[in-house]
């Protein structure tokens, strides 16, 4: 193989596990905090292209702008249905059952699943949308010509992760997420506002989605029916990364861009998502905690 | 209300569902009533196993599996729908025994997000062999089953094949779950550890309950391509998974017929409102928050609800 072509591989490799762990952290934030299975992350994702789209198609804003304008959007929604319908909903509980997910969160969520898409085609239309970036040009890295616009993006999922793990580690906010997802009475015990964290977390948890959904735009099109494959892809990284561990979340969405990027090539089709999906089957027989993953 | 008073409703209920179509002949109705018994079945199986505490999201993976080995044996080998049927659940709890072994091992949120891929891959699966599935475009002109002369491509003789289906399956989840098998599933869901300390091979129990469920949505599928006369990859995916589960959900997850008045309301809902084409879907996961929110029981705990709001 081409040394160039290996090189450009590999970035896009980075980029796309860059962007879903991204979309991964949020969803494992959410269900470590709010302790809500997000089933409705991957049509987060697809609302953040939209919003995406029309801030930079229709309104004619930068790039840059555009991505923290879906990012912000998402981030309001996140904390409107935290407050609005999985704070009440969380106290419901039908059943006594030892179940470590909460049941009618994810009844409501697996509903808002089935009722954004109509919403995106009713606002949107069935029609893909593409989104120009704007950035131009191509970069010399060793051998190899890199796309500027690509290196962008890869470049700005990686921030966002790497600010994101840096605010749960060193914030204060931060920190009392960590606490609250290691342990929620000792958490509420230290003072930490529960209601306050699990709203933050659907925050940063859609924020994140709204963005990746932004990011993603110029490389793919926009489309009401990219929610569900998203979140697919979404499901592997967690179960890959596991939950607890932001640094083992990224080390899950580079091993799926990398399974998914060279898989495309050398075999195409459905055969990568198939063969991430085997191994996660057995990386789960041996570790039933994911990777690095703990409890 | 009492055992003997619950008996005498269902046999009413099968009784009036058994001349239905003596009153109309509109195939249309028929049609309906129909795919809510295969549903209703659907969603009575997979109560099995969320009651026995195992977070399955990917009933409708064994489903696709009933559905595309009856279809291909039917329409490329010319097998009869009668041997099929037998081949189709036993294929699905051998397989269901072999992955539940493994899945079952993984806790919490592991297991539902194994089992919610587990639907979407074995889409993936069918889309990536055409050459025996038809890949996306998949098979169509699905036969009628026939036996003794009589050809069940007929609405009415369908109809009443599906509804014999359903009775059977039902009561049969009925009798497991009111037997020492069901009460050690619900002891399961209500504390894994202890039961494994008083001596229940949990995984063994959480296998069964994983392969019987499965049996039956992999006879569901079998029975549904046939009522539909095509099959294709979309019909099994996520989306086929979510809404057993959510009529399940609808009907309420207290008592086993909870699952299957869900489908009937589930169902005739969505055929309500299906003049509004793409908001279809919307409306029902709408309804499905203001029923968790006012209802959380499900609809079956309805008249106690009302009882409860008269008495005050």
């Amino acid at each position: 193989m081409d040394i160039r072509y290996l090189f450009q591989m590999v970035l896009n490799a980075i980029l796309a596990g860059s962007i879903y762990s991204l979309i991964a952290l949020g969803f494992t934030l959410i269900f470590g905090i709010a302790r809500v299975l997000n089933f409705a992350h991957g049509e987060m994702y697809m609302m953040g292209g939209f919003i995406a789209y029309y801030s930079i198609v229709k309104w004619h804003m930068p790039f840059l702008l555009g991505v923290a304008v879906a990012s912000l959007g998402m981030a309001v929604l996140g904390i409107a249905l935290e407050k609005v319908l999985f704070r009440p909903i969380r106290l419901i509980r039908p059943l006594e059952m030892d179940t470590e997910t909460e049941f009618p969160t994810v009844v409501v969520a697996l509903a808002l699943a089935l009722i954004f898409p109509p919403i995106a085609v009713a606002m949107f239309g069935t029609t893909e949308k593409g989104v120009p970036s704007g950035i131009e040009g191509v970069m010399p890295i060793g051998p190899a010509l890199i796309s500027k616009e690509r290196l962008t993006i890869a470049a700005i999922g990686l921030a966002l992760f790497l600010g994101l793990f840096l605010f749960i580690r060193y914030h204060r906010e931060g920190r009392a997420l960590n606490a609250v997802a290691q342990d929620r009475v000792a958490a509420i015990l230290q003072g930490i506002n529960l209601d306050r964290a699990s709203s933050m977390s659907f925050a940063i948890g859609l924020g994140l989605a709204g963005a990746a959904g932004g990011l993603l735009a110029p490389l793919y099109y926009v489309d009401p029916t990219m929610g569900p494959p998203a979140l697919l892809k979404t499901f592997i990284v967690v179960i890959l990364g596991g939950i607890g561990s932001v640094p083992a979340t990224l080390l899950g969405g580079l091993l799926f861009g990398f399974i998914e990027v060279f898989g495309r090539i050398t075999l195409g089709g459905n055969l990568p998502m198939l063969i991430s999906f085997l191994l996660v089957m057995v990386f789960l027989i041996i570790r039933p905690r994911g990777i690095l993953g703990h409890d | 209300m009492t055992k003997l008073n619950q008996f005498l409703l269902m046999l009413f209920m099968l009784v009036v569902l058994a001349v239905v179509p003596l009153v109309t002949h509109d195939q249309y109705h028929l049609y309906i009533l129909s795919r809510i018994f295969i549903w209703g079945t659907m969603a009575v199986s997979l109560f099995l196993t969320i009651r026995t505490g195992l977070f399955n999201l990917g009933h409708a993976a064994f489903m696709a599996l009933g559905a595309y080995i009856s279809a291909i044996l039917v329409t490329k080998l010319s097998v009869s729908f009668w041997v099929t049927l037998p081949i189709a659940g036993i294929m699905s709890v051998l397989l269901s025994s072999l992955i539940g072994i493994i899945m079952i091992r993984l806790k919490g949120m592991y297991f539902v997000l194994v089992t919610a891929s587990l639907c979407e891959v074995v889409k993936l699966i069918i889309a990536s062999f055409p050459k025996y599935t038809g890949g996306y475009s998949g098979i169509h002109g699905i036969p009628a089953p026939e036996i003794f002369g009589i050809d069940f491509g007929g609405k009415i003789a369908f109809y009443y094949l599906v509804l014999f289906f359903m009775a059977i399956s039902v009561i049969f989840c009925h009798r497991v779950w009111h037997s020492e098998i069901g009460r050690i599933f619900r002891g399961i869901a209500a504390n894994d550890g202890l039961s494994e300390s008083v001596g229940i091979p949990t995984v063994s129990y959480k296998v069964m309950s994983f392969a019987t469920a499965s049996f039956f949505a992999s006879l569901c599928g079998s029975m549904i391509i046939h009522l539909s006369g095509t099959i294709d990859p979309l019909m099994f995916g996520s989306v086929a998974s979510v809404n057993s589960f959510l009529y399940m959900v609808v009907g309420g997850i207290g008592s086993i017929f909870g699952p299957l008045i869900g489908a009937a309301v589930s169902i005739l809902i969505e055929e309500v409102f299906r003049f509004m084409l793409q908001f279809t879907p919307a409306i029902f996961g709408a309804v499905v928050i203001v029923i968790l929110i006012f209802l959380p029981g499900g609809i079956v705990t309805f008249p106690k609800r009302l009882g409860d709001l008269l008495r005050l």
